[in-house]
């Protein structure tokens, strides 16, 4: 009650010297702001990641041969393994009920050229079923079908960056360009994928078909990956165990460790949200402590305050103010400093987010928990940090107080 | 009314104990105007501060309208001081950035039932030192008598029985004394009791009645035969020129 009587006495306080109340809150406005806008940068890093996943293809399963790792946010195979073959694929698509499609597929930076333009890029050999478990679409052109890949025949799809280095705006469809030392018919273009989640472009790529990669690029029996699809999403780990026992039995393993590693998508978004989660916990958490020093900001600016103010605390004291008026009021000033730094916080935080979504350096997303702990936390600081120097004013006598002056 | 008993105070600042009232009993009753005079350093203020239970003797007794002050808490004194006392100080004290209207209804914050017609109290308090048309002002807009007078109104808000000054017309010119103790000579007609600390015998002669303190002691104890009056002397000034 005493509180909305002195309300506007305090705002005048506070509002006439704006320069340190500015100052006062500055801690906690950069504090807030960046949990906000860290936040928010990171949940739309998670939900890039996401999407990226899903692109990655439909109840998508992922064969890799040899045992992986990942190196520095990317899959790594350990050690060369030769022990996967195309008919695995086959195997598995006769005695895995889970599964769908199966696409096996290679892989392998190679030098390309058409005319005399040069480039270095990613050669995909797989077999036709690779392009709709992988979500892959082919925008002009075509496709290359069973046949041509039985048949090993050299016809090439490009990723938009391909055409770009070697095409810059002409039709590359029917153009004949060098894989190594191999001619290879364009056929087709796909459509753009963008980056992937490790930042990779997905879009400089050659597919072809995989017995023409095999047999004419790589000269290998042993394939890579395969690419399953599972019949639907809940039977992905079902698909897994199928896919694993048929593998195992193929590859002679009774006994030993796995020559593969599976995946599925559930797992990849799993593992890839943790990781970003995490990743935001971690910075919001370093914002956090920003908030902190933000509070001491508060708490000297407070103390300031208190001892220029010593003179007003004694008159106020002589008219009448408790001992608890005096240290009620000290904290309300300070819930107000740093309620007001929480809102100005929010909104630079916000405006911040919204800024870097518009000029299209990276997607935010507002993550309204965020704004609410961010100014929950920041209010609750600036009060816990008002409470010693409210309690020092409020501990004054009244007539050392009015000397002061 | 009030009422001290042999009230003794002495100050300890370390090992050092300096014994400022030495004993002082007197009897002020209610719609007396008293002038407490004396040197400077012979203890005025600080007899002042116990009477505006600001600060506690260190033996004695006070008694305020039978209350015996001694046997009250922090709270309960800021309540007395915030019901009855009134207090107008040498330096002014009003709240530099706040305006006059403000700085009136400062004592109105903690008041336990806070009135509906704040506005109006302020109005009247701030007309009653003829400065109705200063409201909006802050004090570095104010001359010092004009400051003065709206620490007055603030002592006046709350309707105090009895108004406290210390050294009132000291940081003052003369013709700004005299409009001071003019407000205090209507403040006593309308029945407060007022109690003015001075070392200016002719400020204190404004007065009913004089008591002198000297080295921490009362040496006298006298009314005051011819009232000095204020508004004449300003009359008188304002012929002359
Ligand atoms: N808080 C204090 N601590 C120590 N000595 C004090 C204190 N306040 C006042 N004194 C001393 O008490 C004496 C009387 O002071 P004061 O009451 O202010 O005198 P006056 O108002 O009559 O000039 C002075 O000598 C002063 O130094
Ligand atoms: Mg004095």
């Amino acid at each position: 009650m005493k509180f909305s009587r002195n309300m506007a006495l305090s705002y005048e306080i506070l509002a006439t010297h704006k320069l340190r109340t500015f100052l006062s809150m500055l801690g906690i406005i950069v504090g807030v702001g960046a949990v906000v806008l860290i936040v928010a940068a990171g949940q739309g890093a998670s939900k890039r990641i996401l999407d990226r996943i899903s692109d990655m293809g439909t109840n998508l399963v992922i064969v890799n041969a040899g045992q992986t790792r990942i190196v520095a946010g990317r899959q790594r195979q350990m050690a060369m393994v030769t022990t996967l073959v195309p008919d695995d694929a086959k195997a598995i698509l006769t005695n895995c009920p889970s599964v769908r499609l199966a696409a096996p597929a290679i892989n392998k930076k190679l030098s390309i050229k058409f005319e005399s333009e040069n480039a270095n890029t990613n050669v995909v050999g797989m077999t036709p079923d690779g392009f709709p478990i992988r979500n892959i679409e082919v925008i002009s052109g075509r496709v290359f079908d069973t046949e041509e890949n039985r048949g090993r025949r050299r016809v090439a799809i490009l990723g938009p960056t391909v055409v770009k280095n070697l095409f810059g705006t002409d039709d590359p469809i029917g153009q004949n360009i060098r894989i190594g030392r191999v001619p290879f018919d364009v056929i087709g273009v796909t459509q753009s994928k963008g980056t992937d989640a490790n930042g990779a472009d997905q879009d400089d790529l050659i597919i072809v078909p995989l017995a023409t990669a095999m047999r004419r690029l790589f000269n290998v029996t042993y394939i890579e990956r395969l690419y399953l699809q599972a019949i639907n999403a809940d039977a992905l780990y079902q698909a897994e165990k199928e896919i694993r026992s048929i593998l195992r039995e193929r590859h002679r393993l009774r006994g030993k460790p796995d020559d593969f590693t599976i995946q599925n998508q559930v797992t990849l978004l799993k593992s890839e949200r943790d990781t970003s989660q995490s990743m935001t916990l971690l910075v919001g958490g370093a914002a956090g402590i920003s908030l902190l020093v933000g509070g001491v900001g508060i708490l000297a600016v407070m103390l300031i305050s208190v001892r220029e103010r010593t003179g007003e605390i004694g008159l106020r004291r002589a008219v009448g103010a408790l001992r608890r008026d005096i240290r009620n009021q000290f904290l309300m000033e300070a819930a107000i400093l740093s309620c007001s730094g929480g809102i100005l916080g929010v909104l630079s935080g916000v405006a911040g987010a919204l800024i870097l979504s518009h000029l299209g350096y990276w997607e935010t997303i507002i993550s309204w928990p965020s704004v609410w702990i961010g100014f929950f936390f920041s209010t609750s600081m600036g009060i816990i940090f008002g409470i010693y120097p409210a309690l020092q004013a409020a501990r004054l006598a009244p007539i050392e107080a009015l000397r002061a002056e | 009314m009030i009422e001290v008993e042999q009230l003794e105070k002495t100050y300890s600042t370390g090992r050092m104990a300096t014994p400022v009232l030495k004993g002082i009993s007197f009897r002020i009753n209610e719609g007396e105007y008293v002038a407490i005079m004396g040197t400077s350093g012979t203890g005025k203020s600080t007899l002042m501060n116990i009477l505006g239970c600001l600060d506690k003797p260190t033996t004695g007794r006070y008694l305020l309208d039978d209350t015996d002050v001694g046997s009250l808490d922090d709270d309960a004194l800021s309540h007395l001081r915030n019901k009855k006392i009134g207090f107008v100080f040498q330096q002014f004290h009003l709240l530099e950035r706040s305006t006059a209207m403000r700085n009136v209804t400062l004592p109105l914050i903690y008041v336990d039932e806070y009135p509906e017609d704040v506005e109006k109290m302020a109005e009247k308090a701030l007309a009653a030192v003829g400065l109705t048309d200063r409201r909006q002002y802050r004090p570095n807009e104010l001359s010092g008598g004009q400051q003065q007078r709206v620490a007055i109104a603030r002592a006046l808000i709350t309707d105090p029985e009895i108004i406290l000054a210390d050294e009132p017309t000291g940081a003052l010119d003369r013709k700004s004394g005299l409009e001071v103790m003019s407000i205090f000579k209507k403040l006593h007609q309308q029945g407060h009791t007022i109690i003015l600390v001075t070392h200016d015998q002719a400020v204190a002669e404004h007065a009913q009645r004089i008591i002198v303190l000297k080295d921490g002691q009362i040496t006298e104890d006298r009314l005051i035969k011819k009232q000095r009056d204020p508004d004449l002397e300003l009359g008188n000034g304002e012929e002359k020129r």
